[in-house]
């Protein structure tokens, strides 16, 4: 099963753009996170008052827990090696690792899809054949699916940017999301 | 001088992709991981902080019961319980897992037993940011070079041991040194002898570090107006690096001050290097070390004093010539000489940070290829990531430009 994994940064965007009915009609029930990236957003609702409202078991289910030593070690390299976390911060970076990790190494998560509005994450994700969406593709194909008109989708986008939040892509009109 | 011990606890791996980085794992010293000392070094933190088991549960965020059972064996801890955990504990996950003191635990740990300034810990972090970013090329199966250095004679006093292993680092280095930029230097250092050295801003009065362990040569030099001073800094820690001195301990170098006969030896071997016997012999051609010492000092880059000292010990000067000559400055000699503006250069340039290249070219190759993104080098550059994003992979530069040959 295709499961979508998105990062705090996307949550946020939606969140912050008082949007997040939107990201859920995306997920569709099919969203997953891993266990830091539960704990992130869950940091996040101190300051962002509409994560307050969210209810992570309904969205995402039980976080999924990276263990074993193996597994662990695994997400410590990725995380100074790759997403330049330090040692001495043992949580930064570490929802995205873990993230990658288990979309890269664990079958049942392999055809998934990770929402990222990082654009580090989002580049390394792509090149490493880990399928990504930023928060432009993911309106994009809401308006392919037909479940959002392109006006909606940008007045969304424009709401996203307007609360402060950047966009890796941003829309000029609504034409943009007809790609 | 403040000395640190550190531990060591290094794991290389060879040139490997994600994948096969992490089955070879499984067949390493992680599969020998055992669950109980995993626990016990949890309950190690736990006891440290002076918490009930319910309070620390608390504090870290975690569901009490969970860790109950952990802490007994029946459940195993999750990567973001290790991760809180070591946040807590002001630990390290490498540590939390397999009780290898990762070095910047230690290094900070021991800080404060000395007492050390706040200020003092600027050239510490960067020795354990060079750590940590070398310990990531290798879990990238990238390691970096890290070549065999020459041994320290077994016979004669330290003099004589100090100008041996200058003449073997000489030969290793390949090249002439005299007439070389500080800058030039730097980087043969870091090819030849796989040491990475880093340019930075370091408190008053300490003019570099050196560290080094089973798989890991630093050092950090400061940033100064005094370029002579800067490259005699330099030598000087490459000798303690060949000489061991430095080995699992940070040594902070502040030149001159301790008169141990480690720092004299490394002062020796310092002023061979620079200013090998051959090479001063060559550049005095018909001259008279006395009529060529204006012409020795700026060739050689090294301060008149240490410079008086080096061709007496050679015997090319009087004991008289010496402490004639020791009292002249750089400075006043780069004026006499009509080179006032290339010294003036000299020491604008010893005043520009610089990062660890070899490390730096290293992330940039693995980002290249995909293994790694840019955040790493960025760190290493202390850029922000996303200018360098726009420097290597979004922008052309008026380098780009034909309007040149126009």
């Amino acid at each position: 099963m295709q499961y979508l994994f998105p990062d705090n940064s996307v949550i946020v965007c939606f969140a912050r753009a008082d949007e997040l009915g939107v990201l859920e009609q995306y997920l569709r029930g099919k969203g997953r996170v891993v266990e830091a990236v539960s704990r992130e957003i869950s940091d996040s609702a101190g300051h962002v008052s509409a994560l307050g409202q969210m209810d992570q078991q309904v969205w995402f289910g039980d976080p999924i827990p990276i263990v074993g030593a193996v597994n662990v070690r695994a997400v410590e390299g990725v995380r100074v090696a790759v997403f330049g976390g330090g040692k001495a911060k043992p949580r930064e970076h570490l929802g995205e690792s873990q993230t990658l990790h288990l979309l890269r190494t664990d079958v049942d998560y392999q055809d998934s899809i990770w929402l990222t509005e990082d654009r580090e994450a989002f580049r390394f994700a792509q090149r490493q054949h880990v399928t990504t969406r930023d928060t432009f593709g993911i309106l994009c194909e809401m308006v392919g699916y037909l479940d959002l008109s392109t006006e909606r989708a940008f007045e969304v986008a424009q709401h996203i940017l307007d609360a402060g939040e950047p966009m890796l892509r941003e829309p000029a009109s609504p034409r943009d999301f007809l790609v | 001088m403040g000395r640190v011990a550190v531990a060591q606890g290094r794991h290389v791996v060879g040139r490997l992709v994600y994948h096969e980085i992490v089955i070879f794992a499984i067949f390493c010293e992680d599969w020998f991981m055992a669950d109980d000392q995993v626990v016990a070094r949890v309950n190690e933190v736990i006891e440290r902080t002076g918490l009930s088991k319910k309070d620390f549960a608390s504090a870290i965020g975690i569901d009490g019961p969970k860790l109950a059972k952990s802490l007994v064996g029946k459940r195993r801890f999750t990567s973001l319980e290790l991760a809180l955990v070591a946040e807590q504990g002001d630990t390290t996950v490498d540590w939390l897992l397999t009780g290898d003191s990762t070095r910047e635990l230690v290094l900070t740990h021991r800080a404060a037993e000395y007492a050390i300034e706040a200020s003092d810990l600027v050239g510490r972090e960067t020795i354990e940011m060079l750590v940590e970013k070398l310990e990531g090329l290798h879990f990238l199966g990238r390691p970096l070079p890290f070549p065999a250095l020459p041994l320290k004679p077994a016979v004669g006093g330290y003099v004589k041991q100090a100008q041996r292993l200058a003449d073997d680092c000489l030969q290793m280095l390949g090249s002439l040194v005299g007439g070389l930029t500080n800058s030039e230097l730097i980087g043969l250092i870091e090819d030849r002898f796989g040491i990475d050295v880093v340019v930075t801003g370091l408190p008053q009065a300490c003019d570099g570090l050196s560290f080094s362990d089973g798989g890991v040569r630093a050092i950090v030099l400061a940033t100064s107006d005094a370029p002579f001073r800067q490259r005699f800094t330099l030598a000087h820690e490459v000798a303690h690096l060949v000489f061991d001195d430095s080995r699992d301990a940070v040594i902070e170098e502040r030149l001159w001050a301790d008169k141990t006969q480690t720092e004299s030896r490394a002062n020796t071997f310092a002023a061979s290097f620079l200013a090998p016997k051959s090479e001063i012999v060559a550049r005095l051609a018909e001259r008279s070390a006395v009529d060529a010492f204006d012409d020795l000092v700026l060739h050689f880059q090294m301060s008149p004093s240490a410079m008086s000292w080096r061709l007496l010990n050679e015997q090319l000067i009087s004991q008289e010539d010496q402490r004639r000559l020791e009292s002249q400055t750089a400075r006043a000699t780069a004026m006499r000489a009509g080179e006032a503006a290339e010294h003036t250069n000299r020491a604008r340039l010893a005043g520009v940070p610089r990062p660890a290249q070899r490390l730096v070219d290293a992330y940039l190759d693995a980002y290249r290829d995909g293994a790694t993104t840019l955040r790493p080098a960025a760190i290493l550059l202390g850029q922000p990531v996303e200018q360098l994003e726009l420097y290597f992979v979004d922008s052309a530069s008026a380098d780009d430009s034909a309007l040149h040959f126009a």
